[in-house]
């Protein structure tokens, strides 16, 4: 017995083989429109990207190439080499802050305490988090692609991103603290600033093991300055942790590099356990009594 | 014969560019003894190569003058930074025969932060100068 929906799926498909072997060049026509179509599709869409940009690409005097001041996108990376992690000059903490700062055992920089007794989050693979991803620590590229609505920033170091709203919202009155916040951003003529709160007070600043609580606010301001350079500050603003607020980036220079393909850069527990069981530690407390 | 001349020279050319990029969270947390004058070479061999995060590491039998033979081991970047410089998870293999040159660890122990690596003859990492200009503040 064939069921009706049968009979109607046999039926349709011999009509279609019908028309095949009736029309084989009405086919050939439209495979070739078709194909001419795609052949034509990076054209077209980069048409539409022009007509979309045209309000804003903005034509140098020095003959640098046009670019388009208020769109991030693309794959961004540090000025010169990293190895720094210069931030501040930092505000004075509040008793609150101050204590938290003298619980946190970094593993480098003037505080630094041997391996089996630092507390760095990170150290074991916990997330770096917003503000710390975004700072003068990370020189690995990041990829920003701007959509409507929206930034999306996407960082080599952790295979990580965040989202950041510009489509006009404000920051929502009550946030449940995350590791990266709730980003929003405005263009205030050709700079964008951006705003983030709802932050989980269990990330450092920076690895020197400067603290934050959930009351912190960032705000970041981008400003491309021509095609290839995009400049970046980040202010810190936090009462319950430091008197005042302060530039946690003073200043973070990043030029574009098209070619570049971000990498997977992962910081895996099972990873770092056996290079601390095999390196860190014995290289580390050597001689000394466990 | 020419062309593996070129190919010698590119290659010890990207191993020789500067700007292996470093950051804090990339850093050694293990204390090494990071001065041109401390640095140690030796011949061994590798019996166990490692390539993963946080950092890529080397461990290697170095046999001294009396005939003992020590466990050696010693780290580098990250896989990923290693990889921008021509390194991969084949770089290195039981058995090969490698000339290292190392920060040595502050403990005294038989560890110790690459500067320069030979494996088999061939030039495959010389950090020194970046190191010397960013991992000396421990």
């Amino acid at each position: 017995m064939m069921s009706r929906r049968d009979f109607k799926q046999t039926t349709i498909s011999e009509r279609l083989l019908r028309v095949q072997r009736r029309f084989p060049a009405t086919i050939a026509a439209l495979t070739t429109v078709l194909f001419l179509t795609l052949l034509n599709l990076p054209g077209a869409l980069a048409q539409t990207n022009q007509k979309l940009g045209a309000a804003h690409q903005v034509s140098t005097p020095d003959g640098s190439p046009a670019f388009d001041p208020h769109n991030v996108s693309g794959v961004w990376e540090h000025e010169g080499i990293g190895g720094t992690i210069a931030s501040g000059p930092v505000a004075p903490m509040t008793p609150w802050g101050q204590a938290k700062f003298d619980a946190a055992k970094p593993g480098f920089g003037p505080r630094r305490v041997p391996p089996t007794e630092d507390n760095d989050p990170v150290l074991i693979c916990d997330p770096q988090g917003f503000p710390r991803a975004m700072t003068l620590e990370n020189p690995e590229p990041m990829e920003f692609i701007q959509i409507r609505g929206r930034i999306l920033q996407f960082m080599e170091w952790n295979h990580n991103w965040r989202t950041i709203w510009i489509d006009g919202r404000d920051l929502p009155k009550a946030l449940e603290p995350t590791w990266y916040g709730y980003s929003v951003g405005k263009w205030e003529g050709d700079m964008l600033v951006v705003k983030t709160a709802g932050l989980d007070d269990r990330t450092w600043l920076d690895p020197l093991g400067h603290p934050h609580s959930d009351a912190l606010r960032v705000e970041e301001h981008y400003r491309r300055v021509n095609r290839d350079t995009l400049e970046f500050t980040m202010k810190v603003d936090d009462p319950k942790a430091y008197t005042m607020p302060w530039m946690l980036v003073k200043m973070k220079v990043l030029k574009l590099n098209p070619k570049y393909e971000i990498q997977e850069a992962i910081c895996a527990p099972s990873d770092e356990k056996n290079f601390n069981r095999d390196i860190t530690i014995p290289a580390d407390t050597f001689g000394k009594a466990k | 014969m020419k062309n593996r001349l070129l190919l010698s020279l590119i290659l010890l050319a990207t191993v020789l560019a500067p700007g292996i990029v470093t950051s804090a969270h990339h850093g050694t947390r293990a204390a090494y003894i990071v001065d041109p004058t401390k640095e140690l070479t030796m011949t061994g061999t590798v019996t166990r190569f490692r390539w993963g995060n946080p950092h890529v590491y080397v461990l290697y039998d170095v046999t001294d003058a009396k005939g003992n033979v020590v466990h050696w081991g010693a780290e580098t970047r990250p896989p990923f930074v290693m990889a921008k410089h021509g390194w991969s998870r084949d770089t290195m293999k039981p058995g090969d025969q490698i000339t290292i040159t190392v920060f040595p660890a502050k403990a005294g122990g038989p560890y110790g932060l690459m500067s320069k690596v030979f494996i088999n003859g061939k030039l495959v990492l010389d950090d020194e100068q970046t190191r010397l200009q960013t991992d000396n503040n421990q």
